[in-house]
C-alpha cells in the first residue's frame, strides 16, 4: 500500500513537471518570399545583384553620407570577374563564390561568411514598396534607366539606376524627406566587360564564421522572434563569438539585431544622441551605410545595424518582444521541470 | 525506422558518440527526417554545451574528508531504513540545489559590444539578398565607433 502511495505521488510530481516543461516549437518556415518569377524591373536588386557577380567590371565608386550632421564622402575601387568581386577602400571587402571576406589595413583576411550562409529568400520588394521604372539620365557615361522605389503612401525611398544593357547597378540614392537623398553610393567611372582577371583569392585567412542556429529552436533567453514591425521577416538567424545575430529583411533593407546577455558597459561608449526604443533609451550611431542603435533591456544587451532609414529601425527594433529577453520566473522553472523530466521520460 | 519512431535515448547517444558509426548513419540520416527528433538533439546538444561551460568549483576545505566521514558511518549503519532515509535527504538536497541553481537569474556580466565587427558581419550577411555591390561598398570605408 505504501508502495503505491510512493508511487502515486512521484507520478503526481513527474506530471506536475510535465505539465511546466516548455512545449516543443512548432516549426516554421524562414521568410516567406521567392525569387521565382520576378522580372529585372519587379526586383531590380535582385537582377543588379545577378550583373555584379556575372559580369567583368572595374571601376570607380563614390560613397556619399551623412554623419552626426555632417557630409561626408569616400571613393573606394570595385573590381568583378568571373564570380567574384572586390571592393577597396582602406578596407578590402570580397565577395567569391558565396564567400565574404574582409581585410583591415596591414591585417590578414577573415573569412566572415563560409558558402552555405546565404540564408533563407528575402521577401518580394513589391509586398511593402511600389516600384516604378523610366528611363534615367546617363551614369558614369552608361545608359540608365531608374526604379523609384516609393512607399506604399507615396513618399520616395529610393531610386535605383541600373545599366541598360546588362541590369548592373550604376547608382542607389537613399532618400528620408525631400528630393535631396541623403545617402549615394554610385560608380564615378565604370568600364563593363572588360578582359579582366578574377580578383585573387587569399591564400591565408582567419576563419570566423557564424554557426548556423535552427531556426525552429532559438536559444533560450534569446528574442530573435519571425518578424518584426514594419515588414521584416527573419531570414536567418546565426552565433558568432557568442553573439546572436537575427537577420530580417523588408525586401529592399536588412536588419540585424545582435543579442548578448549581460548589461551594457557604458564607459566605453561614445556619446552620441539617444533615441526612445520601446520603453528604452538606444545610443544612435551611423556609418557610412546606415545607423547602428545600442540599448540594454531585461539583462540583454541589443546591437541593432541596418541600410534602412532611421524611424524604421527604431520602429521594428521597438517591436522584439520583452519576454524573450531575459527568462521569466515561470520559463525558468519550465525549463528546470524539464531538464529533470526528460531523463525519466520513456 | 519511420518518422513516427522516434529516437529517444538513442539522441543522447549520438551525441556522446557512443553509437557505431551504422547506428550513427542511421540515427542521422533519421534525424534530417524527422523535425521532433531534429529538435530534440538541439536540445539535447545544448545541455551539454551548457553544462560543459559551466565554470570548475573548488570544493570547500575538507568537503572531501567530510564526505569520506559521513559515507564511513553510512557503511556501519548498513543498508537499513535509517541509510535509505539519510540516502534520500541527500538527494532531495541534491535536488533541491539543482532547481536552486535553475531558478536563480543568470548573472549580469558586463557587455561592451564589438560594434565595428557587428557592423562588418551585418553588411556582408546582408550582401547575399539582393545588390552585393550597394552593401559591400560601406564597410570598405573604415569606421571606428570608440570614445
Amino acid at each position: 500500500m505504501n508502495g503505491l502511495v510512493r508511487r502515486s505521488a512521484a507520478l503526481a510530481v513527474l506530471a506536475a513537471a510535465a505539465a511546466l516543461a516548455e512545449p516543443l516549437p512548432v516549426a516554421s518556415q524562414e521568410g516567406a518570399g521567392t525569387s521565382a518569377g520576378r522580372t529585372a524591373d519587379d526586383a531590380p536588386l535582385e537582377a543588379a545583384g545577378r550583373a555584379a557577380q556575372s559580369l567583368s567590371f572595374v571601376g570607380v565608386l563614390q560613397l556619399r553620407w551623412s554623419e552626426e550632421g555632417e557630409e561626408r564622402s569616400e571613393t573606394l575601387v570595385v573590381h568583378g570577374a568571373n564570380g567574384s568581386l572586390v571592393v577597396k577602400g582602406g578596407t578590402a571587402v570580397m565577395a567569391s563564390s558565396e564567400q565574404r571576406l574582409v581585410e583591415h589595413s596591414g591585417e590578414d583576411w577573415n573569412l566572415l561568411w563560409p558558402a552555405g550562409f546565404s540564408g533563407s529568400d528575402r521577401p518580394a520588394v513589391s509586398q511593402k514598396y511600389q516600384l516604378v521604372a523610366s528611363p534615367g539620365p546617363p551614369v558614369a557615361n552608361r545608359t540608365s534607366r531608374v526604379v523609384e522605389v516609393r512607399s506604399r503612401s507615396g513618399a520616395l525611398v529610393e531610386k535605383l539606376y541600373l545599366d541598360d544593357q546588362t541590369d548592373l547597378l550604376l547608382r542607389r540614392e537613399q532618400f528620408v524627406d525631400g528630393p535631396t537623398p541623403f545617402r549615394t553610393v554610385g560608380f564615378e567611372s565604370v568600364t563593363i566587360g572588360a578582359s579582366v582577371a578574377a580578383p585573387p583569392p587569399p591564400v591565408d585567412f582567419n576563419t570566423a564564421a557564424p554557426q548556423v542556429l535552427s531556426a525552429t529552436r532559438v536559444p533560450p533567453g534569446v528574442s530573435a522572434p519571425v518578424a518584426l514591425a514594419d515588414g521584416y521577416q527573419r531570414v536567418g538567424l546565426y552565433r558568432r563569438s557568442g553573439v546572436v545575430q537575427a537577420l530580417y529583411s523588408d525586401g529592399l533593407y536588412d536588419l540585424s539585431v545582435f543579442e548578448q546577455q549581460g548589461t551594457l558597459n557604458r564607459r566605453g561608449l561614445p556619446d552620441r544622441a539617444r533615441v526612445d526604443v520601446g520603453d528604452e533609451r538606444a545610443w544612435h550611431y551611423s556609418w557610412p551605410g546606415g545607423h547602428v542603435l545600442l540599448w540594454e533591456d531585461g539583462g540583454t544587451v541589443y546591437t541593432a545595424v541596418s541600410d534602412a532609414p532611421l524611424d524604421q529601425m527604431v520602429t521594428a527594433a521597438a517591436s522584439l518582444p520583452p519576454a524573450g529577453v531575459s527568462p521569466s520566473l515561470v520559463r525558468r522553472l519550465r525549463q528546470v521541470a524539464r531538464a529533470l523530466v526528460q531523463p525519466l521520460a520513456a | 525506422m519511420s518518422a513516427a519512431e522516434h529516437l529517444g535515448d538513442l539522441l543522447s547517444a549520438l551525441a556522446d558518440g557512443e553509437l557505431t558509426s551504422f547506428e550513427a548513419a542511421a540515427a542521422q540520416t533519421h534525424v534530417t527526417q524527422c523535425s521532433v527528433c531534429a529538435a530534440e538533439l538541439d536540445d539535447v546538444t545544448t545541455a551539454r554545451a551548457f553544462v560543459r561551460g559551466l565554470p570548475q568549483l573548488d570544493p570547500p576545505f575538507g568537503f572531501y574528508e567530510r564526505v569520506l566521514r559521513h559515507d564511513r558511518r553510512l557503511a556501519a549503519a548498513g543498508t537499513g531504513w535509517k541509510g535509505r532515509r539519510v540516502a534520500a535527504a541527500a538527494f532531495g538536497s541534491a535536488a533541491a540545489a539543482v532547481v536552486l541553481l535553475g531558478l536563480a537569474p543568470p548573472r549580469d556580466t558586463p557587455v561592451s559590444p564589438p560594434v565595428n565587427s557587428l557592423v562588418e558581419a551585418h553588411a556582408t550577411g546582408a550582401s547575399f539578398g539582393g545588390d552585393p555591390l550597394s552593401r559591400l561598398a560601406p564597410i570598405g570605408v573604415p569606421v571606428t565607433f570608440r570614445r
